[in-house]
């Protein structure tokens, strides 16, 4: 039983997993798995006794065994787990066999179905890989080609997905098995842990049995979409990323094509359009069988604790349980209008007492991309990316991000030939004092990565017009690596500026944003850039103020929900249907009353 | 939280028991503020005004009190706790040739009533009171760190009901005095129409014995008082005709205090010393659990479907043992005839010790997994200091009586030791991992497992400028008018 919860856990973190990695081509069908158990059908719900001695012994043997695995799994030994897996699988087998309806044998053969999935080669050749790529990982492999490719050539993403596409007709299989279990409301199973003694009914069942629905949804979900981040299957865009913190055109280029409407980036592969387009009835089927837990629940309370005694929740009124009946009724009613949001909108009121209609199979229809759901944008070429245009002032104090990038770029050159050069991170510190001949004086600082430890070098800087001038400060450097003064940095018209005879710097109000991209209207029209929309608004005499005291940063206000609605438009507010009736005004009103935090008198 | 509670007890009754004085017009303020930390504060403030006035035999007297007690904790969440009492009271005392009779009534609502039994030449005395009402002790807030949890607040209000008797007798022969007195406080469980309450079921005996000997100018006091506290809390989330249990505390407390002291008309001098013990048992049966938030949530379908994927329940056994030693001097002076200027300077030294032990299981159940998470945290506290306090009263005597008081105390810590650590043993995890003895028909393939957490240790913040005024200080000021 408690193999639900891993395989909740293992479809999440696989889907996780996803979420930062690429994949080329489409995972292997839903159908096809010829690691998957042969599944008898059931006419009639019904419990089967053992009758035979020998059979009961195995039965008993492989419900040890169930037990292992689990802890095995537990303790992270994967190996001795599946090792134990394989076989314990068999003897319930063996059991079903000869008892095709016992249900014990039932329960047992479910979950060992899921437990002997790491048994799967596929599964089981994605176990290996991901423990291989940790490994290299932790070595401080830095190559994402090497550590998002397999030996064989296949992408991890790929791997991932097929590894859930094999998965699924598993817990096919379990959910016959399991739909049987709950179809029999007189079947109870006891066990005993530290000396007390539980039972396990249609009440635990039927939520396992919901779980295992979930887990199907999950794992259709993570299968379906195309994942695939990789630029001509390579990932070196990624390792580019990591050494340049992303600054580099080719991830400006990769980020282009992502987001691209022509993209095939979260589109549904062809042949699991199907399933993907089913979840909302596996979703379905999983609150129906939690409904039919809980109604469980309702009915036993009726008898009081003759059948509840060794529940793990009791279901009644008094202190001497946990839940009350008309609590669980309110629950199945509550999940009986949500049920209806999967296929129908619903009317769903959010924390703050807002009310948005949902229609959550309208989600699942969109198979092209989400790309096109995106508010209307511009990404900017990556040769803008360091350009101020909006949310920024001019300022005497040279502590600018502007400035000190393209002081960065101006010493890269030099800086990557140093043997074994790794990346580097420059920054100016204005009046800092000098402790040699008790002065202040502004530097340029570098901490550079050479191998596996970093570097400290600074620099003297002068500045005359738009011009700035280097030399070896005395104070702070390490002597192992040799850098001589760069030659002087013209600085460019966007980021510094001569007014006056006195050197102005442009400086963000409050946030370091790179110029990526640009809001529009539908019309293509630009309505800010994202660097305007993260610094906020700055009125004339906040800027005098930064400026006469020579301030880094503007307490600029941000921009309120009620500004966004002018700026940021929608193709479709109502997300391809899966918000009917959402209107522009109605979808900022409702940010605006769930954006309202809760005051407590705290 | 249980001391501001205390505070309220023993305020409630004091105003309850008070007496009057002839003629008397009495107003006075005072503000204790314990603790201002960034986790942990505790702040009491109180006012009242009494009027009395005695018509033949009778005292007769009206009272108002003004009592808020307010104290916060963070750990993984915050928890804050406020009690304000706004009580009126009126009363008389009846005096006979051997007997008195004192009747009390006030708002809270409570009665009390006592009977003086003594002899016409103060050699024996002796009293019987008994009272009934009920306290609303105030509200506790519990909120989890993190916003948008499942459950965003619960506010829990706890009214008590109190039965209180008292038997006191006294004798006095020549220069000695000697007094014996029993009290037992018993609450009353009661089940009240709200949706979240604390239920209680107390019984407090305090015993005090007390010896005096008054010399020409001065009196010495000598005592002893043990109290005994049993006290079994419930939380209850109530929701129509549904009671859920989500704490239960079973607590023991022993108090036993030695005292002596002696008074000069200028110069007190007091030397105390007080050992306290308190437990708090866990209970391993199911429903006795000491937290069992699945059962308080509101209802909802995460309500609902909570008890089969994620139960979460705590039990805790917590032992408490401290000490402390405190012995000082007072001095006071007297300036002026028509009006009094008497200002007073106390100075008083402690020394303090305390180690409360917690141990806490927490079992997880997610279907029929089961996992054990144990963890044991120590706590201890050191402390040697002194207690400053300064006051001043100015007193216009005459056929009217005026008094005005000022007075302020500062506890100054010389030595703090305050350590907060994990102390858990590495137990063998096996004997949490018992195999489970299949009967019956079926197959759980349930476990347990068990992990233990690291230990870490704390401090109490340092920064001692910043503690004063805030943290152990406390201010008075009271008015008084006689005629």
């Amino acid at each position: 039983m408690k193999k639900r919860s891993k395989l909740f856990i293992l479809a999440i973190g696989a889907c996780s997993l996803l979420a930062g990695c690429g994949d080329s081509g489409s995972p292997s069908d839903a159908p096809k798995a010829s690691d998957t158990p042969i599944t008898p059908s059931f006419s009639a719900y019904s419990c089967q006794e053992v009758t035979d001695d020998a059979v009961a012994t195995e039965l008993e043997a492989a419900k040890a065994n169930i037990k292992d695995i689990l802890k095995e799994l537990d303790r992270g030994h994967l190996k001795d787990a599946q090792t134990v897996s394989a076989s314990t699988k068999n003897s319930f087998k063996a059991v079903l066999d000869k008892y095709p309806a016992n249900c014990e044998a039932q329960l047992g053969y479910a979950l060992s179905i899921i437990t002997d999935l790491m048994n799967n080669t596929k599964i089981k050749s994605f176990i290996d890989t991901i423990t291989n790529k940790v490994d290299l990982a932790d070595m401080g492999v830095e190559d994402y080609n090497r550590l998002m490719i397999a030996g064989d050539g296949k992408h991890l993403t790929s791997m991932a997905q097929d590894a859930m596409a094999q998965a699924i007709p598993s817990v096919d299989s379990a959910i016959i098995f399991m739909k049987n279990i709950v179809g029999d409301d007189n079947f109870v199973c006891h066990y005993t842990l530290d000396e007390k003694t539980y039972e396990l009914d249609r009440g635990e069942f039927a939520p396992a049995l919901a779980a295992m629905f979930v887990a199907k949804a999950l794992l259709t979900f993570g299968a379906s979409l195309n994942l695939d981040i990789s630029a001509n299957g390579k990932y070196d865009w990624m390792t580019d990323v990591d050494f340049h913190d992303g600054d580099t055109k080719t991830f400006a280029d990769q980020l282009a094509s992502l987001m691209n409407k022509g993209s095939s980036f979260t589109t549904v592969y062809d042949n699991w359009k199907p399933h993907y387009k089913n979840i909302p009835n596996l979703l379905d089927s999983a609150i129906h069988y939690v409904q039919i837990g809980l109604q469980y629940g309702i009915e036993e309370s009726k008898t009081g604790m003759a059948t509840q005694k060794n529940d793990p929740y009791i279901v009644g009124d008094d202190e001497m349980s946990d839940v009350s009946a008309a609590d669980f009724q309110k629950a199945i009613d509550s999940l009986e209008h949500y049920r209806q949001a999967l296929h129908t909108g619903v009317t769903i009121t959010l924390p703050a007492g807002s009310q948005i209609t949902v229609n959550l199979a309208k989600f699942f229809e969109i198979t092209d991309g989400w790309q096109d759901y995106l508010p209307y944008h511009k990404l900017n070429d990556f040769s803008q990316w360091y350009t101020p245009v909006e949310g920024f002032f001019w300022s005497t104090n040279m502590e600018s991000y502007y400035v000190e990038h393209e002081i960065e770029e101006a010493l890269r050159p030099q800086i990557e030939k140093i043997p074994s050069y790794k990346r580097f991170y420059g920054w100016i510190d204005a009046d800092r004092w000098n402790y040699t001949d008790n002065t202040y004086s502004t530097q340029y600082c570098a901490d550079i990565k050479i191998d596996k430890e970093y570097s400290y070098k600074c620099f003297d800087l002068a500045v005359s017009g738009c011009t700035v001038t280097f030399t070896p400060s005395r104070n702070y450097g390490d002597d192992n690596v040799v850098l001589t003064a760069p030659s002087p940095v013209q600085l460019s018209s966007a980021v510094c500026k001569v007014q006056d005879g006195v050197t102005l710097f442009a400086l963000p109000y409050k946030e370091n944003v790179k110029n990526i991209f640009d809001f529009t209207d539908a019309s293509g029209k630009k309505t800010i850039s994202l660097q305007g929309l993260l610094n906020g608004k700055a009125d004339e005499s906040k800027i005098a103020e930064a400026r006469s005291n020579n301030k880094r940063w503007i307490r600029a206000d941000d921009y309120t929900l009620d500004d966004m609605k002018k700026l940021i438009y929608f193709p479709d507010v109502t997300f391809g249907g899966v918000l009917p009736g959402m209107t522009a005004d109605k979808f900022w009103e409702v940010l605006k009353t769930e954006a309202r935090s809760d005051d407590y008198d705290w | 939280m249980k001391s501001a509670r205390q505070i309220i007890i023993a305020l409630g009754l004091a105003a309850n028991a008070s007496l009057a004085i002839s003629n008397t017009g009495l107003a006075d303020c005072g503000g204790l503020f314990l603790l201002h930390m960034s986790d942990k504060q505790f702040s009491a403030k109180s006012c009242s005004v009494r009027d009395s006035f005695t018509v033949n035999n009778f005292d007769v007297y009206g009272a108002f009190h003004h009592i808020a007690v307010q104290s916060r904790y963070s750990e993984n969440w915050h928890m804050k706790s406020l009690s304000r009492l706004n009580i009126g009271s009126a009363g008389f005392t009846s005096h006979f040739k051997y007997v008195s009779l004192g009747v009390n009534v006030n708002t809270l609502p409570f009665v009390s009533s006592t009977l003086s039994f003594h002899r016409e030449d103060s050699l024996f005395s002796a009293s019987a009171s008994i009272a009934r009402g009920s306290v609303e002790l105030g509200n506790i807030r519990w909120m989890p760190k993190q916003e948008n949890d499942i459950i965003n607040l619960i506010s829990v209000d706890w009214e008590t009901h109190v039965l209180y008797r008292a038997l006191s007798a006294e004798s006095k022969i020549n220069n000695h005095y000697i007094s014996l007195s029993l009290t037992h406080v018993k609450t009353l469980p009661r089940n009240p129409d709200k949706e979240y309450y604390i239920r209680d079921s107390a019984g407090v005996l305090v015993l005090n014995g007390n010896y005096a000997h008054k010399f020409n100018h001065s009196r010495l006091d000598a005592g002893y008082t043990f109290a005994d506290a049993d006290i079994t809390l419930y939380g209850i989330y109530h929701n129509e005709n549904s009671r859920k249990r989500f704490l239960y505390m079973p607590l023991e407390a022993t108090l036993h205090l030695l005292y002596a002291q002696w008074k000069q008309e200028l110069l007190h001098t007091h030397l105390e010393y007080a050992h306290i013990s308190g437990k708090l048992h866990s209970n391993p049966n199911r429903f006795f659990e000491t937290l069992a938030p699945n059962r308080a949530l509101p209802p909802s379908v995460l309500k609902g479907i909570s008890f089969a994927f994620l139960q979460k329940v705590f039990r805790v056994d917590a032992d408490l043992d401290a000490f402390a030693v405190i012995g000082g001097a007072s001095y006071r002076r007297h300036f002026g005839h028509r009006y009094i200027f008497t200002p007073s300077a106390e100075l008083d030294f402690f020394g303090a010790s305390g180690k409360t032990e917690i141990d806490k299981d927490i079992e997880t159940t997610i279907l029929t997994s089961h996992q054990h998470y144990d963890e044991k945290i120590l706590r201890r506290l050191k402390s040697i200091g002194s207690v400053l306090s300064l006051g001043g009263e100015i007193r216009k005597n005459g056929p009217v009586s005026i008094a005005l008081q000022y007075g302020i105390s500062q506890i100054i810590p010389f030595y703090i030791d305050y350590r907060d650590y994990n102390a858990n043993e590495n137990k063998d995890e096996a004997s949490h991992d018992k195999p489970s003895n299949q009967s019956g028909s079926g197959n759980s393939g349930s476990q347990t497992s068990s992990t233990h957490s690291e230990d870490k240790k704390g401090t109490l913040e340092k920064n001692v400028p910043k503690l004063l005024f805030r943290n152990g200080f406390a201010t008075h000021l009271g008015v008084s008018v006689q005629f």
